[in-house]
């Protein structure tokens, strides 16, 4: 395709940035033009209604006949002497892998990491799952401990709530990485659960759970310590969310506790109540290609019929994984790979939905076709308090099911 | 992007992979809504993107039938060697619609000031097509607006009997750009790059240029009082308009003044936005108590410091700026929504002074400021929220 318009992906930094945020005293320093690290920065304040600082070389015009190299020992100098970082987290740029910069420099100070994100190459989610893996490059193998990894995936501060919540009553875990970080009360700093002392003992555990592709790679990584992998679908909806519990539950040895299961109930008890408005109302579904696949199952379970998925990448097992579920409801799905959201907005012109599932980029859709938009995922900058509603967990399942009915059932006004 | 991105029916091609594209999607909050971009990928960045690029200008055109195409370079367009210029001809001369190549690549220049140079010297070249038509009391607004400022400022202009031929960017279309050559006077607030724009114009067209300022009540009749001595028969219109706008918000202001006196406040925006901001906050009887600049020039520094006797910093971090807030304690941040969420998180009332939906030139203008500034410092949530140890 020559031309994208309105695709719904972002660059790998944006991934990266918020994996980095993710760890208690981590920093991330974009090393490129001051463009990338403001432009990302401005994104993630708009969606979390949060400061975020990034660190940046803020590279010019000489260095393309120079190189960046010095700027970049200078700024992972100058931010030791600052703020004294746990750790920091170099980051590459169209600007500085088109050079040919040699970044691997910045592995020579201790404390730092590199990734490689330009934006020419995947997108947010894979500067996700690189970042997850070079952070997770700096485990040691010490003694085993009876915990487990939990790789969140590229989620919202309100999803890893839900994911502690069940994780906390089931079993000793460790967040890679907490994005709950993300989120914090007035007048309080950036906090988070996960510090480079417990990335470092993530090769100790006995397990690592990660969801689809996001994350994948740094499981591999814990993999050659002998920590093996669970790699399962993203806890959406009422069975995903089973069998992420099952999967805790078999690793810990454990019954499901009765809070999960009064969780549960809850979630179902809600679910059920909107079934006749929920039932037989056709759905779009737009995203990262993991969860799309995840949010198709649940669409489905409360009775909604999918109508169209997109992805903006394309991914191997994706319009497999669709066609299945499909299959199994007896209906077809058309599905958009490599794609943008004014192919999907063609579409529906000639095949309406009743609801459309995505981040805020489906607005334009949603305001010309007059089709309610959920707003799931990142990022939501034009509604308040998004970034604190879980798409995961029964939580999830019930926010989104309750969301949903509401929306068909009223306006605004009664 | 800040400047052309207002611009009616024209297609923004950000010529980039995805990043840059998605980021300025909407950046400026009255952009309307569509992203296009080239999506380069590894093997454009080895090949070259010129073709690809050729081929979206042409799709865009036939499929949106825009008055013209604007094409941006990014960071990797600009170091793979891609010349846009040479596509926007080429496509130009296929479609007969105007499509312009910005050259505005991440790495160039030290700031986004670049950028707006860049962005007005491709935009200038479109009033060189056609003759000069000299339009009876034609202005031109040159400056940074939002879309109800323009609104605001065309009506106000309009009622002291002047035809406005461009806001330029705010309400701008291509066949309004075109038509700038044809005021008589260019009214510039704010920036350097709307100066340089005046400049161009004066040396091209012999259009003399006015500085202009109507946020706040001194400024506003200041600016019109200069429009009536380039305008001399407007005079006696423009007086008896100042009269009656000062009599009719007269009232309210003293109410809102009353509430606000001695109240104290931090401006943190371009330096030559917080230049503007001192007569009305004066007006508003507020102390400002500390300022920062993002890449002001260093003589600008010295006078804000000369003329407030207050901290002026330039391009602060977070930290740097929390630990000013804390310290200095404002009763109100005036900025734009980038440090918003810190100063949120610090519980100090924070407005953002561009006046986001709003317009805050003029006399009316003012008064909304006020009232907005007025009810900010007067929600009782920030007190709660510094309020520790309640139980006690």
């Amino acid at each position: 395709m020559e031309l994208k318009i309105n695709p719904p992906k972002m660059c790998q930094l944006a991934g990266a940035i918020i994996t980095t945020l993710g760890v208690e005293g981590a920093v991330p320093l974009i090393h490129g033009s001051q463009g990338c690290a403001n432009f990302v920065k401005h994104l993630m304040t708009k969606h979390f209604k949060e400061p975020i600082e990034v660190a940046t070389t803020a590279l010019n015009e000489k260095v393309i006949a120079s190189g960046g190299e010095r700027n970049l020992v200078e700024a992972i100098k100058n931010l030791k002497e600052r703020i004294d970082p746990d750790l920091i987290v170099v980051m590459t740029t169209c600007l500085t892998e088109t050079i040919g910069e040699n970044v691997e420099i910045a592995k020579n100070f201790d404390g730092v990491v590199v990734v490689r994100t330009p934006s020419y190459s995947g997108i947010h989610i894979d500067g996700y799952d690189k970042t997850v893996e070079a952070i997770l490059s700096i485990c040691e193998r010490e003694e085993r401990e009876e915990r487990v990894n939990v790789i969140t995936g590229f989620v919202n501060p309100g999803d890893v709530k839900e994911i502690k919540k069940i994780c906390g009553e089931m079993i000793d875990y460790m967040l890679v990485t907490d994005l709950t970080a993300l989120d914090r009360p007035v007048l309080k700093k950036r906090k988070s659960e996960t510090c480079v002392e417990d990335l470092k003992s993530c090769a100790n555990a006995i397990a690592t759970v990660c969801f689809g592709s996001e994350g994948l790679s740094g499981a591999k990584l814990l993999e050659g310590f002998g920590v093996p992998t669970h790699n399962i679908r993203f806890p959406i909806g009422i069975e995903n969310t089973d069998r992420f519990v099952s999967t805790l539950a078999r690793i810990a040895g454990i019954e499901v506790p009765d809070s999960i299961l009064d969780e549960r109930g809850y979630a179902l008890d809600g679910i059920i109540d909107t079934n006749h408005v929920l039932r037989g109302k056709r759905v779009a579904i737009f995203g990262d290609p993991d969860k799309v696949i995840a949010l198709t199952e649940f669409a489905f379970e409360v009775g909604m019929r999918v109508v169209a998925v997109l992805s903006p990448i394309r991914r191997m097992y994706f319009a497999e994984e669709v066609k299945a579920i499909a299959n199994a409801n007896r209906v077809k799905i058309a599905v958009f790979e490599d794609s943008d959201l004014y192919t999907l907005h063609k579409f529906l012109k000639n095949n309406r939905v009743d609801v459309l599932i995505g981040d805020y980029r489906g607005r334009y859709i949603a305001k010309e076709e007059k089709i309610p938009l959920l707003r799931v995922g990142f990022p939501i900058c034009d509604r308040f308090g998004y970034h604190r509603k879980p798409m995961l967990g029964y939580g999830g399942a019930l926010r989104m099911a309750e969301e949903i009915a509401n929306m068909l059932v009223g306006g605004y006004y009664g | 992007m800040v400047i052309c991105g207002q611009i009616r029916n024209v297609v923004h091609i950000v010529h980039s992979p995805i990043g840059c594209a998605y980021y300025s999607w909407d950046y400026r909050a009255d952009s309307r809504g569509y992203c296009f971009t080239t999506d380069l990928n590894e093997m454009d960045i080895i090949f070259g993107g010129e073709n690809k690029l050729l081929k979206a200008v042409l799709k865009v055109i036939e499929e949106f039938k825009p008055d013209a195409v604007f094409i941006y370079e990014t960071c990797s367009s600009g170091i793979i060697g891609d010349d846009i210029q040479f596509v926007a001809e080429k496509a130009s001369q296929i479609t007969e619609v105007p499509v312009l190549a910005f050259e505005c690549a991440g790495f160039r220049g030290r700031s986004q000031n670049f950028g707006h140079k860049i962005a007005n010297l491709c935009l200038f070249k479109l009033m060189l097509d056609g003759e000069r038509n000299a339009i009876p009391n034609g202005v031109n607004v040159i400056g940074d607006f939002n879309s109800k400022d323009a609104e605001a400022l065309e009506g106000m202009l309009r009622r002291i009997g002047l035809n406005v031929v461009c806001t330029f960017t705010a309400n701008a279309t291509i066949e309004k750009i075109r038509n700038m050559k044809n005021a008589s006077l260019n009214l510039v607030q704010c920036s350097r790059s709307s100066e340089f724009l005046a400049k161009l114009m004066e040396e091209k067209f012999g259009i003399p240029y006015l500085d202009v300022n109507f946020f706040g009540i001194e400024n506003c009749c200041e600016s019109l009082r200069r429009i009536a001595e380039f305008f001399p028969t407007h005079s006696s219109v423009i007086e008896d308009f100042i009269d009656r706008n000062l009599r009719r918000i007269e009232g309210k202001l003293r109410e809102y003044r009353k509430s606000l006196e001695g109240k104290t406040v931090f401006i943190c925006h371009g330096a030559q936005r917080v230049f503007y901001w001192i007569k009305p906050f004066e007006e508003l009887e507020m102390d400002i108590v500390g300022v920062a600049t993002y890449f002001s020039k260093k003589d600008d520094r010295e006078k804000l410091l000369r003329m407030l006797g207050v901290p002026v910093v330039d391009n602060p971090s977070v930290d740097e700026l929390e630990e000013m807030l804390l310290d200095l304690k404002p009763d109100l941040v005036v900025s734009d929504d980038k440090i918003r969420h810190l100063v949120h998180k610090l519980s100090i009332p924070f407005l953002n002074g561009r006046g986001q939906g709003k317009a805050y030139v003029g006399f009316s203008g003012f008064l909304d400021f006020s009232k907005d500034v007025y009810e900010t410092v007067n929600t009782k949530i920030w007190t709660l929220a510094r309020r520790d140890r309640f139980w006690n």
